[in-house]
C-alpha cells in the first residue's frame, strides 16, 4: 500500500519535473488549453446574459388586438366570445375606445390634445395574455386572431425579444461549434506534448517494461503530466475568465446605467468553477490516455 | 519449475526461430544454453521470461501456464526473474546506482530499504566504488556486472542471462561466470545463453544445445530418458 502510494507520488513528481524542465514549451500548451476552455466559457456566459435580458421581456408577453374603426358592438362581442372560447388564451382585457380616451385624458400633457379632438380616433382594443409564451406559440395565436372579422391588427409586443431569442439561438450554435473546435485543438495539444514525452522516454520505457513494469505503471507519469497540463490550463482559464469579466463589466457599466438594464456579468458560481476544472482535467486525461496508449503500442509492439 | 512443451516461435516475418522445443528445468539448476548465432537462444530466453509469447506450445512455471497471462501479469512475473540482456539495456542518463535500483522502483520499493538492497547488489558484483558513475564511464565488463547487479537486486529465485560474457576476454568471462556460480550456490536457478562454448566452466553443469530452433543435445537428457 505504501509502495503503491509512493509510486503515484513518484509519477506525480516526475510529471512536475517534466513541466519544469521545459517551462516555455509547456507554457504554450497550457495557454492553448486555457484559451480552449475560457473562450467558449466566456462566450456562453455573454450569451446567457443576453438571453436572460430577453427572458425578462418575455416574462409577461402579451398581444394587443386592435379592432377596425368601424367595428360595432356585435363584432367586438364576436371577438370576445372567440377569445373566451380559446384554450391558448390565458386571460384578456377589453379596453373600449371610450375607456382608452378617458385614460389618455387622465394622462398629464395629453389631456389638452385629446380634448381638442372632435371624435374618438382610438380603436377598441383587447390585451391578451397567452397560455404558452414561446415565440412560435405567440405567432400562431397572433395569426389566428388577425383573421377574425373587423380586426385591424394584432401585435406581439415582444417582437424584439423574439429577435433576440433567435440571435441567442444562433450565437449558442456558434459557441457550440467554437467549443468543439477548441476542444479538438486542446486534445491535439495535450496529445502531441504527451506523445513527445513518451517517445523521448522511449529507452526507459522499453527497459522498465522488460524488467517488469506493468502498462499502468509505465502510463502513469505521462497521464499525470497530461492531467497536470489540464489542471494548469483550467487555472489559467479561470484567471482569464475572471479578468475578462472584470474588463467587460468595467466597459459595460456606463451603457448599463444609460439603458437602465443590468448587462453586468455575475461572478462565476462554484458550479461553474467545478465544471471548468472538470472539463480541463477530464478532457486532458482522455487525450493523454489515448496518446500514451498509442505511443506505447508503437514502442512495445512485441507484447 | 520451468517446463516447455512443443514450443514454436514464428516471427511476424514468417521466420521460425524455435520449431518445437520441449524441455524441463528444475529448481536450483544451472543450465547453459548454447548454439551458434541465430540458433534461437535469445528467443528461447525471451519466451521463458515472458517478454514474448510463443506462437504455439506451452510454457509453465511452477505448474502455471504463462502463455495465457495478461501483459500486466507477465510484467509482474518478470519482476521475480533476474534478467540480463544481451544488449545490456542500461539507461545512460542515470548513474550506476539508479540503474541497479530500477527493478526495485518498478516493484514499489523506495527509501532506505531500496538503498540498502542496491548497495548489497553492487557489492556482490564489485561495483560499490562506482555507484555514482555513469554507465558510459564503465568498461564493457563493468557494464556487464552492472546488468547482473540490476538482475539480482530484487533477490530473484530465477536468473536468466543472455550472453553475459559476450564481448569479454576469456579471463573476464570466467570472473562473470563465477558471480553466477555464487548465486547458484545459494539455491538460485540460473539459465545462461552462450555461443562461446570454450569459456564454459565446469563439465558437470547442464548444457542444452540449440540447433536451428530445436534442442540438439542435452547433457542431462540421457539420465532423464533412462528413467
Ligand atoms: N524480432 C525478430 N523478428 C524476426 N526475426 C527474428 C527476431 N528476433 C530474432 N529473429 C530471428 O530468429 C532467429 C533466432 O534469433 P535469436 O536472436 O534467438 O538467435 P540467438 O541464438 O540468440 O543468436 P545470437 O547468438 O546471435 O544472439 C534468427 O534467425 C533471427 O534472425
Ligand atoms: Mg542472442
Amino acid at each position: 500500500m505504501m509502495g503503491w502510494m509512493h509510486q503515484h507520488q513518484m509519477a506525480l513528481r516526475r510529471a512536475f519535473s517534466q513541466l519544469a524542465r521545459q517551462p516555455v514549451a509547456h507554457l504554450v500548451g497550457v495557454l492553448v488549453i486555457a484559451f480552449a476552455l475560457s473562450l467558449p466559457a466566456g462566450a456562453l456566459r455573454l450569451i446567457d446574459r443576453a438571453a436572460s435580458l430577453g427572458q425578462g421581456a418575455l416574462h409577461e408577453p402579451h398581444l394587443t388586438l386592435f379592432m377596425a374603426q368601424d367595428a360595432d358592438d356585435a363584432a367586438v362581442r364576436a371577438v370576445w366570445d372567440n377569445l373566451a372560447a380559446r384554450t391558448d388564451v390565458r386571460e384578456f382585457r377589453y379596453i373600449s375606445n371610450t375607456e382608452a380616451l378617458a385614460e389618455m385624458k387622465a394622462t398629464p400633457g395629453l389631456a389638452d390634445a385629446v380634448s381638442a379632438l372632435d371624435r374618438n380616433p382610438l380603436p377598441h382594443t383587447f390585451v391578451i395574455r397567452a397560455r404558452n409564451t414561446a415565440p412560435q406559440a405567440l405567432e400562431t395565436l397572433r395569426k389566428g386572431l388577425a383573421g377574425l372579422a373587423k380586426v385591424e391588427r394584432v401585435q406581439v409586443d415582444s417582437a424584439w425579444a423574439k429577435r433576440l431569442d433567435a440571435l441567442v439561438q444562433f450565437a449558442r450554435r456558434g459557441a457550440g461549434g467554437l467549443t468543439v473546435l477548441l476542444a479538438v485543438a486542446m486534445a491535439f495539444t495535450v496529445f502531441s506534448t504527451v506523445r513527445q514525452q513518451v517517445l523521448s522516454a522511449r529507452s526507459e520505457i522499453e527497459i522498465t517494461h522488460l524488467i517488469g513494469a506493468t502498462p499502468g505503471y509505465i502510463r502513469r507519469p505521462f497521464l499525470y503530466f497530461g492531467i497536470l497540463q489540464g489542471l494548469l490550463g483550467s487555472l489559467a482559464a479561470a484567471l482569464l475568465l475572471w479578468l475578462g469579466s472584470r474588463w467587460y463589466n468595467d466597459a459595460i457599466q456606463p451603457l448599463s446605467n444609460l439603458f437602465a438594464v443590468n448587462l453586468l456579468l455575475p461572478a462565476l458560481t462554484l458550479r461553474e468553477w467545478a465544471l471548468l476544472g472538470l472539463a480541463g482535467i477530464g478532457w486532458s486525461w482522455i487525450s493523454s490516455y489515448l496518446s500514451v496508449s498509442m505511443a506505447l503500442r508503437r514502442i512495445a509492439a512485441r507484447c | 519449475m520451468i517446463a516447455l512443451n512443443a514450443v514454436v516461435k514464428r516471427y511476424p516475418d514468417g521466420h521460425e526461430a524455435l520449431r518445437g522445443v520441449t524441455l524441463d528445468i528444475e529448481d536450483g539448476e544451472m543450465v547453459f544454453i548454447t548454439g551458434r548465432s541465430g540458433a534461437g537462444k535469445s528467443t528461447l530466453l525471451r519466451l521463458m521470461s515472458g517478454i514474448e509469447r510463443p506462437t504455439s506450445g506451452t510454457i509453465s512455471m511452477h505448474g502455471r501456464d504463462i502463455t495465457r497471462l495478461s501483459s500486466s501479469a507477465l510484467a509482474r512475473l518478470r519482476r521475480n526473474i533476474g534478467l540480463v540482456f544481451q544488449d545490456h539495456q542500461l539507461l545512460t542518463d542515470r548513474n550506476v546506482e539508479e540503474n541497479a535500483a530500477l527493478p526495485l522502483r518498478v516493484a514499489g520499493l523506495y527509501g532506505k530499504e531500496l538503498r540498502q538492497r542496491v548497495a548489497i547488489a553492487l557489492e556482490k558484483v564489485g561495483l560499490q566504488g562506482q555507484a555514482k558513475a555513469s554507465p558510459l564511464a564503465l568498461s564493457g565488463g563493468e557494464r556487464q556486472r552492472l546488468c547482473i547487479a540490476r538482475a539480482i537486486v530484487n533477490r530473484p529465485r530465477l536468473v536468466i542471462a543472455d550472453e553475459p560474457t559476450g564481448h569479454l576476454d576469456k579471463g573476464y568471462a570466467h570472473t562473470i561466470l563465477d558471480i553466477f556460480k555464487s548465486f547458484h550456490s545459494t539455491g538460485v536457478t540460473v539459465i545462461i545463453a552462450m555461443h562461446d562454448t570454450d569459456s564454459l566452466p565446469l563439465p558437470e553443469s547442464r548444457v542444452l544445445g540449440l540447433e536451428d530452433g530445436l534442442v540438439g543435445g542435452d547433457s542431462e537428457a540421457e539420465s532423464s530418458e533412462a528413467m
